[in-house]
């Protein structure tokens, strides 16, 4: 259980399908063993959230986000702005939330005023007019403060259609007494990786570089941006492009399935015991981790606390910067609310001041920021973990926060993650390779799009 | 329940020794002050089943006869979904894997319950109510409860089965292999649903009046003949109707694969189960009209086994 309400306190599993299911079952227990106790105690409380100091005659605003450390933010706008009152509701975690929220939209009723979309799924309620552009409302201004491709996954063209929050970026997360133990290197590239990978593996074969996780969908997604082989093209419209046998994506498979095929690297499951198994036993010497990472993980390992250092990720050509994003949200205002410009100001606030970030990058929340003021300050920077020992983890992922590759995210990124599990299960299980189920995979992302009346382009 | 049948017999043929006595004419007036409380008494379940049954399922099939798209909208589609649904290798293999789900557990489910509920009917075993309260505990356990237990308890490497087995020199069992995950759900829904079984089974069994065993007895039957050759046959319908109903239990299988998805994802494939085929179209994919297709030849399917069902339990003499 340790495992799992470590996921559930940080609630860093956000930008993943299979961690927020897992939250899900975990809530859905946890819920459920409530429920059990309540038949003492007459009743489990509503998973609501009513902020305090509401006073009367404010605007009323739902909002809805699962995040951890959110109620502590709202209550703060709620105590600073007497006009406004913003009421907390937990409508589920990530996939769950979407599902929720696009039928209350096409219900029209039931539906929040704002709640939290992650930047993969922002387009799918772009397509269905289902958020309020906020250009209309001055919230533009921010733009300087957030990091640029924060900016970008929520505007197209000139209208935006949310506010940045949070952002995950990767960066190489190595265990450095393993690394010097075995005479390596940091890598800077990806094919010194891969050696450093070889001569870690030949000095003992049950040592691993890193996990790669098949099934993640998020995850793999990121690596891949961070490889410049982002498989899919979307800038609004009925044209989708969907490529996972170009030569990038191809080259991208063929690297990750030669690691797991020489066994140079693990293929558990992101936060499974499995993986922080093998992360506290030396068995994956690194991890290739976003910036929300290692405050989770310093929960679920023991014995190589103080042992991890923050690199740089490995990058395809000697000299880049690059970095992908895995995880990360925004909030964006739900079309039909009867207070847009409140709302407006609510998720300014949110996501773009100070006040809120004091909180956000606070012990409870641990958000990793897409606001530049806070990535750029010192203090902020400088922090330290009892999992990097005296190492700022921040310093290095605030630099990749600025060298993002830019996704572009297509409008069907719900059925995407549905389908990858089931597809990609067989890399895991080694009944296929990760070039198959690319392949494999493309046929099945094209099929689905053309069926949903899309354009398709795979070049 | 059995108490309460024995009680309704002869109150019944009572009822209908008296009515002849009276005239037809009073006979016609009874009938109809009588029927309007049994339709105010069934007036809930019909709302229930109206609301609840009747109007999803032919919504269901409204809406499986149109397709939406993300860019054109909705339009009439006729029976394209069905054909979709029809040629979709992923929703028949899901159809098979739950028919050999229950060739296996439903049949095991029930010797176990039967073999239980036997044993405890014949008074051999001490403090039997106390078992058989134990042995109904898993039926109370909410099914998402039971799947996430059994999901830690199993956990491959870490739980205490896998431990336990690698101890006894098996090697490093995953329990969510590919190989391993349809005995492991029949596992689960075994423990979880044999106490129900069982309880019905010793409900029965405790009806067969003692005669008949004191008979058995001074002829000299050993305990297993009296309880195979006496017994059985004397509750084979109600064996008949728990395999009924937990067959169409076994094909409309859905909680405990959903939630050792979350757990084990690559354990449980998109149409692992032709709920779990229905619920991922509809719900993962936005597919609602193919997902409301599917349901639609999910309910044809046990509908045709559950005619089937019923043509032997009338051939068996149960319904006149």
């Amino acid at each position: 259980m340790t495992h799992h309400s470590t996921v559930g306190s940080t609630e860093k599993v956000r930008a993943r399908r299979r961690g927020s299911r897992k939250l899900l079952a975990v809530a859905i227990a946890a819920i459920a063993i409530a429920a059990l106790g309540a038949c003492s105690t007459g009743g489990a409380a509503p998973a609501k959230t009513v902020a305090h100091g509401c006073g009367h005659g404010a605007t009323n605003l739902t909002f809805w986000g699962w995040p951890a450390g959110y109620n502590l933010a709202v209550s703060e706008f709620n105590k600073t702005h007497p006009d406004t009152c913003v009421k907390l509701e937990n409508a589920g975690a990530s996939t769950a939330e979407y599902v929720k929220l696009s039928d209350a939209i096409k219900a029209g009723s039931g539906a929040p005023d704002v709640a939290t979309i992650e930047y993969f799924e922002l387009p799918s309620f772009e397509i269905t007019h289902s958020l309020v552009d906020l250009s209309k409302y001055g919230v533009s201004s921010v733009k300087t403060n957030e990091a640029p491709v924060a900016w970008s996954q929520v505007t197209q063209g000139s209208a935006q259609y949310a506010m940045p929050v949070d952002l995950g970026p990767l960066a190489l997360f190595y265990n450095a007494k393993e690394f010097k133990d075995n005479g390596l290197t940091v890598p800077t590239t990806w094919s010194d990786f891969a050696t450093a990978a070889a001569t870690l593996h030949a000095k003992n074969p049950k040592l691993g570089m890193t996990n790669f996780d098949p099934e993640s969908t998020q995850d793999v997604l990121a690596l891949m941006q961070e490889y410049n082989a982002f498989p899919f093209t979307y800038t609004g419209g009925s044209t989708i492009g969907i490529n996972f046998t170009g030569t990038a994506e191809m080259a991208f498979a063929n690297y990750w399935q030669g690691l797991i095929s020489k066994q140079l690297v693990t293929t558990a499951g992101d936060f499974s015991p499995q993986q922080w198994a093998n992360l506290d036993s030396g068995a994956n010497a690194a991890r290739l981790s976003p910036a929300w990472g290692p405050v989770g993980m310093q929960l679920s390992i023991k014995n190589t606390i103080g042992n991890w250092v923050t690199a740089q990720m490995p990058q395809t050509t000697a000299g880049g910067q690059l970095s992908g994003n895995w995880g990360g949200s925004s909030l964006a205002v739900v079309a039909g609310t009867k207070h847009a410009k409140q709302a407006a100001e609510f998720v300014k606030w949110f996501g773009g001041s100070a006040d809120a970030w004091k909180i956000l990058s606070g012990p409870v929340a641990g958000a990793f920021p897409a606001y530049v003021p806070l990535l750029n300050d010192s203090t902020f920077q400088a922090r330290t973990l009892k999992i990097t020992g005296t190492t700022t983890p921040n310093t290095v992922f605030a630099q990749a926060a600025q060298h993002m590759v830019d996704p572009q995210w297509p409008p069907i990124m719900t059925a995407a993650a549905t389908q990858w599990t089931s597809t990609f299960a067989g890399v895991t299980k080694g009944t296929e390779t990760l070039p198959q189920a690319f392949t494999t995979y493309q046929a099945q992302l094209v099929a689905y799009a053309k069926a949903q009346g899309f354009t398709v382009t795979t070049n | 329940m059995a108490d309460q049948l024995a009680q309704a017999a002869p109150t019944g043929t009572s009822l209908r020794i008296r009515r002849p006595s009276a005239g037809p004419s009073r006979t016609a007036r009874r009938g109809k002050v009588r029927q309007w409380p049994g339709a105010v008494f069934i007036a809930p379940h019909m709302l229930m089943l109206g609301l609840f049954m009747l109007v999803p399922t032919v919504y269901a099939i409204y809406t499986s006869l149109y397709t939406t798209k993300l860019i054109g909208g909705t339009s009439f589609s006729g029976g394209a979904n069905y054909v979709t649904v029809l040629q979709s290798s992923q929703f028949w293999d899901g159809v098979g894997r739950v028919l050999l789900f229950g060739v296996i557990q439903v049949p095991l489910t029930i010797a176990l319950a039967f073999f239980f509920a036997a044993i405890f009917d014949a008074g051999i075993v001490r403090f039997s109510r106390f078992f058989r309260t134990v042995f109904f505990i898993p039926f109370a356990v909410p099914g998402v409860v039971a799947a996430v237990m059994w999901s830690f308890l199993l956990l491959p490497g870490f739980g205490p089965y896998a431990t336990f087995a690698e101890a006894l020199g098996l090697g490093k069992l995953n329990f969510f292999s590919s190989q391993l995950i349809l005995p492991t759900l029949i596992l689960i829904v075994i423990w979880e649903f044999t106490g129900y079984n069982m309880t019905i089974l010793y409900t029965s069994l405790k009806s067969i009046p003692r005669e008949v065993t004191e008979a058995a007895i001074v002829e000299g039957a050993s305990l297993w003949r009296i309880i195979l050759r006496i017994k059985l046959p004397m509750v084979m319908p109600t064996v008949v109707m728990l395999v009924f109903l937990n067959t169409v239990g076994a094909l409309q299988l859905f909680t405990e694969p959903s939630i050792l998805a979350a757990f084990q994802p690559q354990a449980i494939s998109f149409g692992f189960t032709p709920s779990l085929f229905v619920y991922n179209t509809a719900v993962g994919s936005g597919e609602y009209n193919l997902g409301a297709a599917a349901a639609v030849v999910l309910a044809l399917i046990i509908g045709l086994l559950s005619v089937a069902g019923l043509a032997v339990r009338r051939r068996d003499g149960e319904f006149s």
